[in-house]
């Protein structure tokens, strides 16, 4: 039988010292990235008019034409936003499956992705490769910042490929990728991994997550991943709860991060302070969700996109639907890239009874309750405007005790979150996570049924 | 800047030799699957021909329904599609993920569906998805899901991981056929056994694979193949 014991182990070439894989770009002035942002949109203008149909569909019912363009205010003032809702229409309408996206020839795409289908009909992802899918270069400048380096075993990613091989993000960093299954219902198996090749970086998302809590009694996580340099965690809020658990109990260092509204991959650094964008590949903006006005750096704003670096499907003034704070304040890292934070979905915004709710603010209520920390919960409506506030949530099965005690503590904790006496649903929290049905097996927060 | 500069820097840092370590199961133990480069690189060679074999070229669309830790099996597949010319998309081994793959095949013209498993095939099955999104497409199935897709009346290829091997179906449709100048494999009392016989980074003797068949030469023409008929 053969074994690869130590293979992975001992094939560093040594410590390399620097902090930033790129550092003239992650830490280039801001009046530079603010110059070559500019370059780049002028440069991209007649290109996306001309090479993309949805851009130039939308455009031109918008009265705008590429020579209105000629500095970034006109770029912010004049040219529409594009939304995931417009990219589906012109993709029913034209029988387009790419919503009129693609701006090179179908037969020299190398890859086909989609988005995860939480939040509604999936929307393709082109991509063109030299080696690498290009979602990667977010993620190797990030790993690197971790201390990532030549030689070392990673767990690449959670071990779905919806968004792309996950090996490629070690090929990239010169690591080895240990490919396990280390979906719900593998922890045993991958821990057995991590003790015989000693991996410095997992990524990992909330249902993992959870059922690694239910090893925590019988598994000492502490000095199973004394090993790690860093874990990463996406998807949806972790929670305070959980969170705590990781870094306090377990002993990870995390580092949290999130989409750039489908243009890329942000990530914080070892401030951990807010996750990097990557301005050199996109134009933010931070805008307020109902006026469309620009919001204060720091303010709460939704998040919109423009993709400078993709010149097979971009996406131009993208409304991401993601309420984020963000902010371009120089960060103790020495990135000059700016930050944002994630805060929710805009379309998952409830107004009951006239208060608007959040599942950010009933996530903080359900995880203080013990039967319930692992914060699996869903908002159920059927408008974004309600009388009353409906929340379904899930409950450890080892429970003991009655369930209308866990109601009564539970519809007090969430009042006095939100200032609204919630209507309970409480549901066995296998039976609820079952419920995903996203490629990431997420729980959709809000929902109608 | 970007992907460029990023693809730029990377580019000198130093590689080791494995591409990749996974595991598979052997009598219920954990075996490591290293695979080097090179390893990856012959792989990825024999599957074009075979992909090619089943009429995959330029320009077509090729799903690969497969999990990130089956990558030392399915990943030489999928890269051979984008070597050959094809668009390679990925879709999830899990019943929850049919809705996508759905979709995928609903709204691109797919050639080619590599790695199709039970799960997935039950979920697209229970949506009423076959036979009709799988008409007019090459389905390469896990064999678990072969019946059940023979039975909504679809005529599916086969492909198997054999241990540390894989075993994907000719359009000859004979049985796996398996790369003879990386692997061996012979019948043994317990059933199905596996050599290595390449030079690979993962080197096993007569291991069992648990699964019995018998073995013999594809009589390809220009290939070393083997020929494996799954009992």
């Amino acid at each position: 039988m053969s074994r690869a014991d130590g293979m992975v182990a001992g094939r560093s070439p040594g410590p390399d010292a620097r902090p930033y894989l790129e550092p003239d770009v992650e830490t280039m002035p801001r009046e530079a990235i603010a110059r070559e942002q500019e370059a780049r949109v002028l440069e991209l203008v007649p290109y996306w008019y001309e090479r993309s149909a949805l851009v130039r569909h939308t455009w031109d019912a918008a009265g705008v034409h590429p020579r209105d363009v000629r500095s970034l205010d006109d770029f912010r003032e004049r040219v529409p936003f594009l939304d995931k809702d417009a990219v589906r229409a012109f993709r029913d309408r034209f029988d387009d499956p790419y919503g009129g996206l693609v701006c090179v020839e179908e037969s020299t795409l190398t890859a086909v992705f989609s988005s995860s289908g939480t939040t509604g009909d999936p929307t393709f992802f082109p991509e063109r490769w030299d080696a690498w899918s290009p979602l990667n270069v977010g993620r190797a400048r990030a790993l690197w910042s971790m201390g990532v380096r030549p030689g070392d075993a990673i767990i690449p990613s959670p071990p779905a490929t919806f968004r792309g091989p996950g090996h490629q993000l070690a090929e990239m960093c010169g690591a080895v990728p240990l490919v396990v299954d280390c979906w719900v219902g593998n922890w045993p198996h991958v821990f057995e991994v991590i003790e015989r090749h000693r991996p410095v970086y997992m990524a990992l998302s909330k249902p993992q997550l959870i059922d690694l809590a239910g090893h925590a009694e019988s598994h000492d996580l502490r000095r199973i991943f004394s090993c790690f340099k860093a874990v990463s965690f996406a998807g949806e809020p972790l929670g305070r709860v959980l969170e705590e658990r990781m870094t306090d109990e377990w002993g990870m260092d995390l580092y949290l991060w999130t989409n750039t509204g489908d243009v890329g991959v942000s990530f914080e650094c070892a401030e951990h302070d807010g996750c990097h964008v990557w301005e050199d590949t996109v134009l933010v903006e931070s805008l307020d969700p109902d006026t469309g006005d620009p919001v204060p750096d720091g303010e709460v704003g939704e998040l919109v996109v423009t993709a400078i670096d993709d010149r097979v499907a971009p996406l131009v003034r993208f409304r991401s639907d993601d309420l984020v704070r963000f902010s371009r304040s120089p960060c103790a890292c020495g990135r000059t890239h700016g930050r944002q934070w994630p805060l929710g979905r805009k379309g998952d915004r409830t107004v009951v009874a006239g208060r608007s709710v959040l599942p950010t603010d009933v996530w903080a209520a359900v995880e203080r309750v013990p039967e319930t920390a692992n914060g699996v919960f869903q908002i159920v409506r059927d408008a974004a405007e309600t009388d009353e506030l409906r929340v379904r949530v899930g409950y450890r099965t080892a429970t003991d005790g009655d369930l209308d005690d866990l109601r009564e503590r539970l519809e007090a904790m969430v009042e006095d979150a939100v200032g609204i006496r919630p209507v309970l649903e409480l549901v066995p929290e296998p039976e609820l996570l079952r419920r995903g049905t996203a490629a990431t097996k997420t729980i959709p927060r809000v929902t109608e049924e | 800047m970007t992907y460029a500069s990023t693809s730029r820097a990377v580019a000198g840092l130093p590689r080791p030799d494995l591409w990749a370590l996974g595991t598979y199961t052997v009598d219920g133990e954990v075996v490591d699957l290293p695979v080097s480069w090179r390893d990856v690189e012959r792989d990825t060679r024999w599957a074009a021909r075979l992909l090619r074999e089943h009429g995959v070229g330029p320009g077509d669309h090729v799903l690969v329904t497969a999990g990130g830790w089956e990558a030392p099996w399915f990943w030489p597949v999928a890269q051979a599609a984008i070597d050959l010319g094809a668009v390679y998309s990925a879709t999830e081994v899990w019943g929850f993920d049919a809705r996508r793959c759905a979709m995928f095949l609903r709204r691109l013209d797919v050639r080619l569906l590599f790695g199709l498993g039970l799960d997935v095939a039950e979920g697209l099955r229970e949506a009423g998805h076959l036979p009709g999104l799988l008409h007019g497409v090459t389905v390469v199935a896990r064999r678990e899901a072969v019946g059940l897709l023979e039975s909504e009346g679809l005529e599916p290829f086969a492909t198997s991981p054999l241990g540390p091997a894989l075993g994907i179906e000719g359009p000859e449709r004979r049985g796996l056929r398996v790369d003879g100048r990386e692997w061996r494999l012979d019948r043994g009392e317990d059933g199905l056994r596996v050599t290595t016989v390449g030079a690979r980074a993962h080197q096993v003797v007569r291991q069992p694979v648990g699964l019995d068949g018998s073995v013999g030469p594809a009589d390809v023409p220009g290939r070393t193949d083997l020929l494996v008929r799954l009992a």
